[in-house]
């Protein structure tokens, strides 16, 4: 029993030289990083397609280049002609994110359209609709409130302020994205009652403003 | 006549007193040893200048100061460890698009150590502690010198895992090359390729990954032989 023990010794400490022999590993560390990427903004024409994180980013990359990665990019739609048709689509809204763990309110400053020339104001109101499937986002899918009042005045009214979605919590590391269309309301009654005075400078501005908790 | 017994026994006796009369062979033994010596490891190095010999691969571990210990008694061992970031050598930032491989460097190995050894690699994909998100890779291995174990041969080793969200990923094993036992030295270059998991832009594999800044993977290069 002895020498079995012993052979046995023996043959570890052959091993352990043997093992020894050899140089250790060699480790290569690889590092990288995934940027935070917040986009935002309004475009004129919809994505065509499949809505994703990816294609709504690419949406974006196609019309800025490398601008596409400015955190809290904002963009501003012109409205600048009237119609008869009580809703008016004005533009869609794109919202993409990978960064994990925040959570986003986006809300939509709305002023309504003033002529300085006319000194004339013309009521905004929007109403917002999910133009697509989104991800990780609750749309507040409704009507805002009124901005402005129909009639002569010598400064545009304030702005009113409407919250168009949240994201879905705070914990989720997954992409968010939402895809909206914003048509824009005119109440014809009031405009056929009151008329509009002439300008051709009416201008009225919707602002995506995103605020992190 | 009587003289020439006399004569006979000079003549034979004179080779016997001349011999005995030298010392004998003088041998000098010339006693030394060559020290075993087994080197490997990663470089981020460019090499645009042709294949590289053994002598390219001594002067690169040389130049990293490998040898500097050596003290001409024992053995030599050293592995060599090097740490590559995208953002250090491609300027792509991130995952999400870019280039569709990066180039990271070589996998030098020189002995002259008797004894057939294998060459593997563990590969883990890259994970963030922060997100807890998994990104997969493939490491393309080339072969970049005059060595003969990796002739004319091209391997794509996978770290395995599938993209998303997970725990820890573990890495995965794949042997790279066996040397041969001659009794030769043994050397090996082989040049590493990240392949993009994506694709890079335009590949049709694009993926956001959720942002964090602490993604790491490893290629763990080990040794086993006799």
């Amino acid at each position: 029993m002895k020498k079995t023990v012993a052979c046995l010794a023996f043959a570890l400490l052959i091993a352990s030289l043997l093992v020894g022999a050899l140089p250790n590993p060699a480790q290569l560390t690889l590092t990288s990083a995934s940027e935070d990427i917040i986009l935002h903004g309004f475009f004129d024409e919809p994505l065509v397609g499949d809505h994703n994180i990816v294609t709504i980013v690419n949406f974006f990359k196609e019309g800025g280049g490398e601008e596409y990665k400015v955190r809290n990019h904002t963009s501003t739609t012109v409205f600048d002609e009237f119609s008869e048709e009580e809703y008016v689509g004005i533009a869609y809204y794109y919202f993409g994110t990978n960064t994990p763990n925040i959570y986003y309110i986006v809300n939509f400053s709305i002023t309504p359209f003033f002529s300085e020339s006319a000194s004339y104001e013309v009521p905004l109101q929007l109403r917002v609709n999910k133009h697509a499937s989104s991800a990780n986002i609750n749309v507040n899918v409704g009507t805002s409130s009124k901005a402005g009042t129909l009639g002569t005045f010598e400064e545009p009214s304030v702005p009113v302020s409407y919250t168009a979605f949240t994201t879905s919590s705070e914990n989720i590391k997954e992409p968010k994205f939402a895809a909206l269309k914003l048509d824009l309301l005119l109440n014809q009654t009031e405009i056929a009652t009151k008329g509009i005075t002439a300008g051709d400078d009416y201008v009225a501005t919707v602002t995506a403003t995103i605020i992190t908790n | 006549m009587k003289r020439l017994p006399y004569i006979l026994v000079i003549l034979f006796a004179i080779p016997f007193i001349a011999s005995a009369a030298l010392p004998g062979d003088a041998t000098l033994t010339l006693n030394t040893r060559v020290n075993e010596v087994f080197l490997h490891g990663f470089f981020l190095l460019n090499h645009d200048t042709g294949t590289l010999n053994s002598e390219d691969i001594l002067e690169k571990f040389i130049g990293t100061g490998a040898l500097d210990d050596m003290d001409g008694t024992g053995e030599y061992r050293y592995a060599q460890n090097e740490e590559y970031s995208y953002e250090d050598y491609n300027g792509a930032g991130d995952f999400d698009f870019g280039e569709p491989t990066y180039e990271i460097g070589y996998y030098l190995f020189l002995s002259n150590v008797v004894g057939n050894y294998t060459v593997k690699f563990a590969i883990s994909p890259f994970w963030s502690e922060t997100t807890k998100y998994i990104v997969p890779w493939s490491l393309k291995v080339e072969n970049a010198g005059n060595n003969t174990y990796f002739e004319n041969q091209t391997k794509i080793l996978s770290s395995g895992e599938s993209l998303g969200f997970g725990t820890e990923p573990g890495a995965t094993t794949s042997e790279v090359f066996q040397t041969g036992s001659e009794a030769v030295h043994k050397y090996a270059a082989l040049k590493l390729t990240m392949l993009s998991p994506f694709g890079g832009e335009g590949g049709g594999n694009e993926v956001m990954v959720p942002a964090g800044t602490d993604y790491i993977a490893t290629v763990v290069a080990s040794i086993t032989g006799p």
